[in-house]
C-alpha cells in the first residue's frame, strides 16, 4: 500500500515547498477505490447542472439588461471584469493609483458605449484593448521626459500575446466563479494560504480532515470541467 | 521543483477525474500540470493586485446617471464662476512640462472646484486628461457629466467625498454638470485643447 501525503504533494506540485503535514495524510489507494468511480459521475453531473452556471448571463444578455435599466446587470458586468481591467492596467506597469484611475475611465467608457458595442460576445477582448491603450497613454503622459518612456511599446494597442494571456486569465477567473463556495474556498486556500489556514478551512467547511483529499479531488475535477467548457488550453511555458 | 512521478500522476488523475485503473499518458499529466500552474498564477496575481473597494464602488455608481435620469429632481441649480485661469500664467523659464497642464479654479456658493487639464504630447494633442475635485459638497457621491456643445454627454464619472474625478476627452468646448442630492452644479464653457 502506498501512502501519499496529498497536501504535501499538492504543495510541492504547485510550489509551496516540502513541509510535512501528516495529519492530512490519507491513503491514496483508499481514496482511489472509494471515490474515483463515483466522483467522475458526480462531477460530470454537477458541472452540467451547477446553478451558478445555468443562471449566469452571457455578456450580450447583461448588456441588454443594462440598457433596459437593470442596475444589477451593470453590477454583474463590473464584478465579472473588475479583476481583468485592473490586472491589465497593473501588468502594463501602472501604480495602484493609476490603475484605479484607468479602471474608472474604462468602465465609464464601457457604460457610455454599451449600446454601440459591435461585437458584444468579445467584450473581454474589447476591455483588454481599451484598458491597455489607456494604461500606456497614462504612462506616456506621466513620464513624458522619463527614460522609461523609451521602454514603452511603439503602439498603445496590446500585442496578440498580451490579449491571449489576459483572456486565459479571465477564463480562470470565470471558472473559479462557477465553482460552489465550498470548492472555491478550498481551492483558494490550497493555492494561496498557509498550511495552517488550509487545515483551518477544513474545519470551517465542516468536513473531516480525512475528507480533504476526496473533496479536493472533486473540486479539482469540477474546475477542470469548467475550464474545459471554456476551451482553456494554457501554453507550455516551462 | 517537480513532484515525483507518482504524486504527479495522482494529481493529474484528480484533475482529470480519472479512476485508478485507467491509463494516463505523460501528455495528459503535462497538460494537467500546465492548467494547475496557470490557475495558481492567476489566483496569486489577483490576490496581490486587487482594485480597492472604493474603486469598485465608483464603477458600480457609474450606472446611476442613466438609471436615475427621471427621478432625480433638481431643486437647486448653481452656476460656477471662473476665479483663476492657469492659461494666463506663463510657466517659468526652464519648466518645459508646465505648459502641458492647465489649472482652472471655479467657485459657486460654498463650493470650490479645481480642474486640471493635462495635454498628452505623445498623443499629438488629440487626447486630454481632465481631472477635478469639487470641495464643499455634502458627503455623498457626486455624478459628473461632461457635455459637448451640442448637449451630448461625452463622459460620465463620479467623485466620492474627499476624492477627485478624472476623465479622458478629445479637444473641444464642454460644460461640466455635477449632481449631488437635489443640487445641480454647472460649469459652462470649459475649453479643452
Amino acid at each position: 500500500m502506498v501512502r501519499v501525503g496529498l497536501v504535501d504533494a499538492v504543495r510541492v506540485y504547485w510550489g509551496f515547498g516540502h513541509s510535512l503535514h501528516r495529519r492530512l495524510e490519507v491513503d491514496a489507494d483508499v481514496v482511489r477505490s472509494r471515490h474515483a468511480g463515483s466522483m467522475i459521475e458526480s462531477v460530470m453531473k454537477s458541472s452540467a447542472t451547477d446553478p451558478r452556471e445555468s443562471t449566469r448571463d452571457d455578456d450580450p444578455s447583461l448588456i441588454a439588461r443594462c440598457l433596459d435599466g437593470d442596475e444589477t446587470a451593470w453590477a454583474d458586468l463590473v464584478g465579472r471584469y473588475d479583476r481583468l481591467v485592473f490586472a491589465v492596467g497593473r501588468r502594463a506597469g501602472l501604480s495602484q493609483e493609476d490603475a484605479e484611475d484607468v479602471f474608472q475611465v474604462v468602465f465609464s467608457t464601457l457604460y457610455r458605449r454599451l449600446d454601440g458595442l459591435r461585437d458584444q460576445d468579445r467584450l473581454a477582448s474589447w476591455l483588454i484593448t481599451t484598458t491597455h491603450r489607456e494604461a500606456i497613454r497614462v504612462r506616456r503622459h506621466a513620464r513624458p521626459h522619463d527614460e522609461l518612456a523609451d521602454e514603452l511599446p511603439a503602439t498603445d494597442a496590446p500585442t496578440e500575446h498580451v490579449v491571449e494571456r489576459e483572456l486565459m486569465s479571465q477564463t480562470v477567473r470565470e471558472a473559479m466563479a462557477g465553482l460552489d463556495q465550498r470548492c472555491a474556498s478550498l481551492l483558494r486556500a490550497l493555492f494561496l494560504e498557509s498550511e495552517q489556514a488550509y487545515a483551518t478551512i477544513a474545519a470551517r467547511l465542516g468536513i473531516a480532515v480525512g475528507s480533504i483529499g476526496p473533496t479536493r479531488a472533486r473540486c479539482l475535477a469540477k474546475l477542470k470541467a469548467l475550464l474545459d467548457k471554456r476551451g482553456f488550453v494554457p501554453a507550455d511555458v516551462s | 521543483m517537480r513532484p515525483d512521478p507518482e504524486e504527479t500522476e495522482l494529481l493529474a488523475r484528480e484533475l482529470l477525474a480519472l479512476g485508478s485503473t485507467e491509463s494516463l499518458e505523460q501528455t495528459q499529466i503535462d497538460g494537467a500540470r500546465r492548467q494547475l500552474d496557470a490557475v495558481r498564477d492567476v489566483l496569486r496575481f489577483d490576490a496581490a493586485n486587487a482594485p480597492s473597494e472604493a474603486a469598485v464602488r465608483r464603477a458600480h455608481a457609474i450606472f446611476r446617471p442613466r438609471a436615475a435620469v427621471a427621478p432625480a429632481p433638481v431643486l437647486d441649480r448653481l452656476r460656477a464662476a471662473l476665479t483663476f485661469d492657469g492659461r494666463s500664467v506663463r510657466p517659468g523659464f526652464g519648466f518645459r512640462g508646465a505648459a502641458a497642464t492647465t489649472l482652472l479654479r471655479y467657485e459657486a456658493g460654498d463650493l470650490l472646484i479645481d480642474l486640471v487639464i493635462a495635454v498628452d504630447d505623445e498623443a499629438a494633442g488629440d487626447r486630454f486628461t481632465f481631472t477635478g475635485q469639487i470641495d464643499g459638497a455634502p458627503d455623498e457621491l457626486i455624478v459628473i457629466d461632461l457635455r459637448a456643445d451640442d448637449g451630448i454627454v461625452v463622459a460620465t464619472t463620479t467623485q466620492a467625498a474627499l476624492e477627485s474625478f478624472s476623465v479622458t476627452v478629445a479637444p473641444g468646448d464642454y460644460d461640466l454638470v455635477a449632481r449631488f442630492g437635489t443640487t445641480e452644479l454647472v460649469i459652462p464653457g470649459i475649453r479643452i485643447g
